[in-house]
Parts: structure tokens; sequence; C-alpha cells
């Protein structure tokens, strides 16, 4: 039997989950770490991977990667939600 | 091999299909049918940014330096994860603003000024030239490989032919009249070429085939697969050694390079046109941010494959890797991929030839030409009737004049240097707009003289540092330059400035030109002040996504001009046809009649100023404009006035709004406690009729039966037992329900007496279940208890909780059929509480009588029919219990499948 629902925490489950401009400055972030060292460094190593340089092999996946994360990003938002949110942008663009 | 008549008749073909393209998308973009109206075809055309450099230069680069080629796509890749954020905003405020180029878009913001589109003008002309020129050289160097294999010799030296003899020439005179055709066919009123950007995102799809087919060709029929070519290439230490980065300063240069591929992707002249100025719906940006990158991924996915195949099959110094891509089939006899391949690289350089002369055409036109123009007033240009054919004059010689120098460049220059190395000198000034540009996006403060400092600064660095000393390697300069440095100081060495050693000299030329530049443009824009102009497009542009009402700059305009004048102005530089449609729409949209209003509204003075700016750029439509109308833009004290009334006015309708939202929500509440109130006073007036008819009841059997036994002394003892029975029965429950209505009272009140302990759940259930145990048995109904193995203790009223049990257990008993009835009594623990239900199967209770039900005196059935079963109290008893317990009670019931009353209480009640 079902807790009384209205009493079940209906502002927690239901929590704003982060725009789509979040994530996509997250998915820079994390494509930032995947090209730079330190990362960069750790996998340019003298090694193979099927017969590949690691570090290659490395690069190239990290790259579909970020793009997968990119387009998982865009695509899975909702189409209105970046209508939504235009009216609020450019706000607090007035320090360097 | 190939015939040279094959190779020209197959390429001139291709040309004109890619003219039959643009004319086609031309053709349907007036008759509002766009085929360029898609996120597809957008992407495609920012795939402008692959060039030869790409299709070629990449191989070359990875022959040198394994991996580093590839910094270059990595850096648009991150940018495109900020377009949304970046780029959308520039498409917005463009649209907004008719901007038409890089070089209208930073002088628009900073003051619509003449000075800084020039400059930037100038920067992209002398910058973007060898870029152009890269393009030249690897067309006709790779023409010639196809033409003359195996005989190399042919394309060492082309700066020894004679002017006519050399391709290169032929090749820079064929892309300078398809820009023209594809670019400068008429005058738009906004700047869209949709021909030129449908036939570029077709180049974009031939280039991506042509090379992923090389890419195959080699990887999978000359080689056993990627494994192959690379296990074969370990074996030699030279090629093993280009599978690293390199040592700490090759790192250096890889994030130099990152950062720098990032900010051009959008200040690229030509990128900016195809993303930015050509973009018809800014939602497009959307799915470009992932599309892009994946064009930009599988374009180098055989770059390797092919660097490497070369390297291995080719004996060294034999072949220039940056032709790779064409030797290595025609060296397998592939020539059919090799024509592919040749059409493929035409393209890259087409693409790029056509997108970028016209872009830079546009500028040099807008804000270097006209500008000059219309200030020599011998020229009478203010009188002229028609400048349309003018400006188109003006832009098709701008190409081929750009173009000519791009050739000039190759011939002089560029045959030393390979095709990256080249286009990386471009790169570098194309990246000195960066800090005006998105500094003037995002930063209301940047002033007009900052951006000029940043850009005059960045540029002399990269002129001194990456140019001049190209100049001198060719030997058109001393070569002391590079080895001693200006005036034989060791300190102005270009490739060693203030001794900074032991870095690539683009990354040396990034650093301090970007150090000059960002510092120059900061430390000014602090220094100095705007003015009202200044002032009104920093707003414009940093808050071009809030909300601005209407007007947009026209409030800042005080001006009055006559409607012939303005008609006349803008009539010269659209034609007839478009000027008439563009006022005819304008008169129809705000209802005004030309042929009754001859002064001209602040507003269609804008509407002016913006349709010119569409044609000549934003700083000469100003001056255009303020020749017909007398008066000024505001001073910049109102300036500032208007723009602090905006949003007060803007913050004083947003509290307004508030507080509206509060009042009517404060009304609703109102409404809703008036109506409750009366039902309230309804069930009071019920209430006494009620309690009335439940004490009259009793009392007068009570009454009734008193009065037998007193008038009758005589009744046999069995009846006087019975008839004193009901007596006490009937006292019973009159007590009862005066207990109860007490009880009520008590709680409600706040006066009754609680006494908290430590309960097992499970005990009180049960014994509230053998309380009530033999009610079960009078009527022959079953009770099932339902408990759970383990539960935490509860702290709580032990009696109150299990008065709460019985009055629903034995609510269950009175509305179960005798003989017939089940009735569970159930108990489960939560996280934090624990729920209890008395489920039955009775009659159950309709939908409308469950919201009242835990009301007092509330009972299911008619009660001026049926007998009441009960007081009508218990429940509301249950309900203010459980609430003074921190809990909640409810029923779920439905008509004929019983009843479940519930309530669930916290472990911990308050006390």
């Amino acid at each position: 039997m079902a807790r009384a629902p209205h009493r079940s925490p209906a502002s927690l489950r239901m929590a704003r989950p982060s725009g789509i401009r979040e994530r996509l400055v997250a998915a820079f972030m994390m494509g930032l770490a995947l090209f730079n060292p330190p990362l960069l460094a750790v996998f340019n190593a003298p090694t193979m991977l099927w017969g590949i340089p690691l570090l290659f092999v490395y690069v190239f996946l990290a790259w579909l990667g970020l793009i997968l994360a990119l387009a998982l990003i865009i695509e899975r938002s909702a189409e209105t939600e970046g209508d939504n949110r235009a009216a609020t942008e450019g706000e607090g663009g007035d320090a360097p | 091999m190939l015939h040279s008549s094959t190779i020209i008749v197959v390429s001139f073909a291709y040309l004109c299909l890619l003219f039959a393209i643009a004319y086609w998308g031309d053709k349907r973009a007036d008759q509002g049918r766009s085929i360029i109206a898609n996120p597809y075809t957008y992407a495609l055309s920012i795939a402008v940014y692959c060039t030869s450099w790409t299709f070629y230069g990449s191989v070359g680069r990875a022959a040198e330096g394994g991996i580093h080629f590839l910094p270059i796509y990595l850096g648009p890749t991150l940018m495109a994860a900020l377009w949304w954020l970046v780029l959308r905003k520039m498409v917005r405020i463009s649209k907004v603003n008719r901007i038409t180029s890089i070089a209208d878009f930073i002088s628009s913001r900073y003051g619509k000024s003449q000075l800084l589109g020039g400059l930037v003008t100038i920067i992209a002309v002398i910058g973007i030239m060898p870029y152009i020129s890269l393009q030249l050289k690897a067309v006709s160097s790779t023409f010639t490989v196809l033409l003359n294999y195996p005989d190399q010799a042919a394309t060492r030296d082309v700066a020894q032919l004679p002017l006519l003899w050399d391709t290169g020439f032929y090749v820079a005179l064929v892309l300078a009249l398809f820009s023209i055709l594809f670019g400068t066919r008429h005058i738009d009123a906004s700047e869209h070429h949709e021909g030129m950007v449908a036939a570029i995102a077709f180049e974009s799809v031939v280039k991506l085939i042509a090379f992923l087919a090389v890419g195959f060709a080699v990887t999978f029929l000359m080689f056993d697969g990627f494994g192959d070519i690379f296990t074969r290439a370990a074996e030699n230490p030279d090629l093993a050694r280009l599978f690293h980065v390199g040592d700490i300063g090759h790192y250096g240069d890889w994030i130099a390079l990152t950062l720098l591929s990032m900010v051009v992707i959008i200040c690229l002249p030509r990128q900016f046109q195809v993303a930015v100025v050509e973009n018809v719906d800014e939602r497009h940006v959307r799915k470009a941010v992932w599309l892009f990158p994946l064009y930009l991924f599988l374009i180098n996915l055989f770059v390797l494959p092919i660097t490497f195949a070369g390297l291995l099959l080719f004996p060294p110094g034999q072949v220039n890797p940056d032709n790779f891509v064409l030797a290595l089939p025609i060296a397998h006899q592939m020539e059919g991929i090799a024509l592919f391949a040749f059409i493929g690289g035409l393209s890259a350089a087409t693409g790029m030839v056509i997108v970028e002369t016209i872009a830079l055409a546009t500028m040099v036109c807008n804000d270097l030409v006209m500008p000059v123009l219309l200030r020599l007033r011998w020229l009478k240009l203010q009188e002229r009737k028609d400048i349309s054919g003018l400006l188109l004059t003006i832009r098709r010689w701008t190409i081929v004049i750009v173009l000519f120098l791009s050739y000039l460049y190759v011939r002089l220059i560029g045959g030393s240097f390979t095709l990256v190395t080249i286009g990386l000198v471009s790169f570098c000034a194309a990246a000195q707009f960066a800090p005006a540009l998105i500094g003037g996006i995002f930063w209301k403060g940047a002033t007009q003289k900052g951006a000029v400092a940043g850009l005059v600064a960045g540029f002399l660095i990269w002129l001194y540092t990456l140019l001049l000393p190209s100049f001198a390697r060719s030997g058109w300069l001393p070569e002391t330059f590079i080895t001693d440095g200006l005036f034989g100081m060791a300190l102005l060495r270009p490739y060693e400035l203030l001794g900074l050693t032991g870095l690539d000299p683009v990354t040396h030329s990034l650093v301090w030109s970007m150090m000059a530049n960002i510092g120059c443009y900061v430390m000014v824009s602090l220094l100095t002040q705007q003015n009202a102009m200044e002032r009104i497009q920093a707003t414009l542009f940093v808050d071009v996504f809030r909300p601005s009402g209407e007007h947009g700059s026209s409030r800042f305009w005080r001006g009055t001009a006559t409607v012939a004048d303005l008609y006349a102005l803008v009539l010269r530089f659209l034609g007839r046809e478009r000027t008439e449609r563009a006022f005819r729409l304008y008169a129809a949209e705000h209802k005004i009649d030309f042929a009754k209003v001859t002064q001209a509204d602040p507003d269609l003075v804008n509407f002016s100023e913006r349709l010119l700016a569409g044609t000549i750029g934003a700083a000469s439509a100003r001056v255009m404009v303020a020749s017909v109308a007398k008066g000024e833009i505001v001073g910049l004290h109102e300036v500032m006035e208007i723009l602090d009334e905006a949003s007060h006015v803007i913050a004083y309708s947003q509290k307004l709004e508030q507080k509206s939202a509060e009042l009517e929500a404060a009304t609703a509440e109102l409404r809703a406690a008036n109506e409750r109130l009366k039902e309230l006073d309804r069930l009071k007036d019920d209430f006494i009729s009620t309690v009335t008819h439940e004490l009259r009841t009793p009392l007068t059997s009570i009454r009734s039966f008193s009065e037998i036994l007193h008038d009758n002394p005589d009744l046999d003892a069995g009846q006087r037992q019975e008839f004193l029975l009901i007596v006490i029965r009937e006292s019973e429950r009159l007590s009862r329900l005066i207990n109860q209505v007490l009880d009520l009272a008590k709680i409600e009140a706040g006066n009754m007496q609680w006494t908290f302990t430590m309960i097992d759940p499970r005990e009180v259930v049960h014994d509230a279940a053998n309380a009530t145990r033999q009610l079960f048995k009078d009527k022959r109904i079953v009770l099932e208890e339902k408990l759970p193995p383990d539960m935490p203790m509860a702290w709580a009223d032990r009696d109150r909780v299990m008065q709460v049990i019985i009055n629903l257990l034995s609510n269950a008993v009175k509305f179960c059929a005798e003989g017939e009835g089940l009735v569970q009594v159930k108990l489960e623990a939560g996280n934090d509480g624990y729920e209890i239900c008395v489920i039955d199967n009775g009659p159950g209770i309709p939908p409308e009588a469950q919201p009242t039900i835990f009301e007092k005196f509330q009972q299911v059935g008619d009660t001026l029919t049926a007998k009441p079963e009960g007081t009508g109290l218990g429940l509301a008893i249950c309900r203010s219990i459980v609430h003074r317990l921190g809990g909640d009670i409810w029923v779920r019931s439905a008509p004929g499948e019983g009843a479940a009353f519930c309530f669930f209480l916290p472990y911990r009640s308050p006390e």
C-alpha cells in the first residue's frame, strides 16, 4: 500500500534538472580535460592497442565520446527549454 | 596517365554543377521555398572550415609532427560546445542589427565606428591573404602532380615558371570569376547568399566523401587495415617517433593551437559569414553543436593512416607529404580515386575562396571604400541617383584584387612553406578579433578606444613576429632580420621577442600578440569613457536577449527628417523595386499613409538606417542617414536616463505583476475560506438538528420505558428486566454521545491530556483488535491482522492511537454485512513512520461523500430515513487525534468494493 500521495516529498522528486547551458559548459570542461595534459600525457605511452598507437586510439575515442555527449545533451533537452531560458540570458554581463 | 584536358573538363564541369546548385538555391529562395533552411545544411556550410589545409595539408603536417595536426580540429569541437551560448547570441545580434560582416559587427558594437570597421577590414585582408594563397598553391600543385606523376620535378619550383605557364595564375583567375558569379550578381538588402550556401554545403559533402574514399582505398586496399599500417610504421624508428606528442615544449604548442583554433572558428571572416550572417534560423545552431564536430571527426579519421602509408611507400624526399592524398592513389594506378580526390581538394579550395572573398569584398566595400568615397565631396556621391551598381563594381574589383594579391603571396613567399605553416599565419591574424568580438557581446564596459588599442597592438605584433619574418625567409627582407633582430638588437628578434625562446614561431607570436591585444583592450577600456552612441550599442548587443519593447534604438533618436528624403536615400542604395517594397510593407505594418505624412518619425528614420546597414554596413548607414536627418542622437546623460528608466519600468512592472499574482492568490484563498465557513455553518445547523435527534431518541425511549415501569408496578419480572435493560442501554448511548462531544471539544480546544510513551505499534494494533473481537463475533465477521515481523518502536500516546484503531474497527463492523463480512487491519512500517489501515468489504463510500467524511456528524446514508449507525463523531475524533500526533488520515473507496481507512503516524510524534 502506498504512502499517502500528498505526503511524499514531491518537491524533491520534481527537482528541476540543470539546464542545457550548464550541461554544455560541463561538456566543454570535460573536453578541456580530455585533450590536454595531464590526461594526454598519461596516454602518451609507447604502447600499441589493436596494432594502433595508444595515443591515437585515445584521442580519437575521447573525441568521439565528447561528440556523443554533445549530441545527447542537445537531443535530450526539450525543444522548449532553450526558448524559455532565452529570456533570462544576457543578465549579469555587466562586469569584465 | 590522366590527360590534362580530362582534368580540366571534369573540373569545369564540377564548377558548373556548383554554379547550377547556387542558381537553383537562389531561385528557390526568391520563391520563398528555401533549400538551406535546415540544420544539416547549416552544419555542412560551417564545414567550409575544412579547406585544402585539411584536405592536403593535414597529412603534410602529420608527416612532420604526428598527432600535432589535430588541435586545429579539437579546438573547434570544444568551441562548438559553447555555441549555444556564444554563437546564438551573435546570430541574434546580427539579425536585430542587420550585420553584414565581422567588421560591421565590431564597428557596430563600438558605436558604429568607421575607424574600427576599416581597421578590422585591413587586418582581415592582410591576414587572410596567406590563407587564400594556400588554396591557390594546393590546387595548382595537385593539378601538376596529377598531370606529371611520376615526374616530381615540375612541382618543385613554381616561382621560376613564367607567369603564363603557372597554373596557379589560371586557378586564381577562374576562382575570381566564380566568386564574382556566386556572390556579387546583385545587391541584396539582407545580404543573404542562399545559393552560395547551398553550393558550399554540397562541396562539404563532396570533399568529405572524396577524402573518405581515398582513406578507405589506402587503408583497406593498399594495406590490411589500420593495424597493418601502424605496425609496419612501428618497425621504422623514424616513423615510430611520430606516435608521440613529444617533449614539454610540444605540449605548449598543442595547447596554443587548440586555443587558437577555438577562437578562429568564429573569428575567421568566412566562418562569421556562414555561421552568423548566412544563418536563417538561430535554432539551427543547436544541432550544429554536434553535427559540425562529427564532420570534423570523420574527415580526420584517415589522416594518420594516409600519412604513414605515404611515408612507408615513398622514399624520403621524393614526394611532398602535402601531396600524399593524391600521390598514393596515382602510384597504385587508381586513377578514378585520384581524380575524385582532386575534385574533393578542388571543392575544399573553391568553397573557402568563394566564401572568404565574398566576405572580404563585403567588408572592403562597406567598411573601407564606401566611407572614404562618401567623404570625398567632389565625387558628388551624395547626389548620385543609384549607387547599387557602384557597390557591385567595388565588390567585384575587391575579389579580383584580393585573389591577385594572394597569388602574388604564394608566388613570392609561399612556395617554400608547407600548407599548414602558411595557414597558421592567417589563423593568428584572425584570432586578433577575438577579444573585441567576444568581449563585446558579454562586457558592456568595453570601449571603442579599448577595441582599437587591442586590435592595433595585436596586429602589429603579429605583423612583426609572423608576417615580416616570412618575407625575410623568402629573401624579400634581409636574413639578418630574423637572426639578429631589427637594427641588430637581439631582444627584437622576431621569433624570439624579448629573449623568449623555445617556442614554435606560431605559438610565440600568439602568446605575445594575445597578451598585447587583451591587455590593451581591457586596460584602455577601463581607463576611457564611452560616448552616447557606444553606450547605446553596448546595451543593445550585450542585452540582446532582454525584452526591450518595440522601439529598439529608435528611442535614442531625436532628429527630424522628411519621408521623401529618406525614401530617396534608400532608393539610391537598394534600387527602386526593393525600396518601394520595403516602404510599402512598413506603411502597412505601422498603418501610416505616406501620401499624408511628410515628416518621418524616429521609427522610420531607424528603419531606413537598418535597411541601409544591410547593404553598406552600420557605420556608413549612420553617416548617410545623418546627412538627410537634422538633429542628433540624444546626449550621453539622457541615454543613461533612458536606459535607467527602461530598467526601472521593467522592474516596476515585474513587481506589479508579482503583486497582482499575490492578490489573486489571496482572493482565491478568501473565497475558499468563505465557502468553507458557509459549509461549516450548514454543518452546525445539521449538527444541532442531529444532536437534538440523537439526544431525543434515547431520551424518549428512556422516558417512555420509565413511565411504563412507573405506571405498571405489577409487571412480571422478565418484562421488567427487559425494559430496564433498554433504559440502561439507551442511557449508555446517551452518555457515550455526550462523552464524544466533550472529547472532540477538548481536542479542538487543546485541553486534552496527552501522555507520551514508547509504544510498539504492533502491540497496540493487536490490543485494539482484541478489544473489539467481541463485536466481530456477534456479527460473525472475520477479522484478520497483518503485522510486520519486526519494526521500530514509536513515541506516541498509546491510548489515543488505540482509540483511533478501535473507532475505525467498530466503524468497519457497522458497515459489514452480517455473516459475510471480512475486515483486515494492516500495519506497515515505512522509513519515517508507519501506516495502519482498516479495510472492509462493506458497501463502500460514494465518491461525493469522501471529501467530507471526516467532518463532524457526516454520516453516509440518508440520516432522515435510515437509522444512524453511530454518533457521526468517531471519524472526526480520529482525524483530530491523528493530526495532533503529526500524521494524516485518509480514505480510499469505491461504491460496492469496500473501504480502506488508513492513517500514517511518524515514529516520533511531536509533544
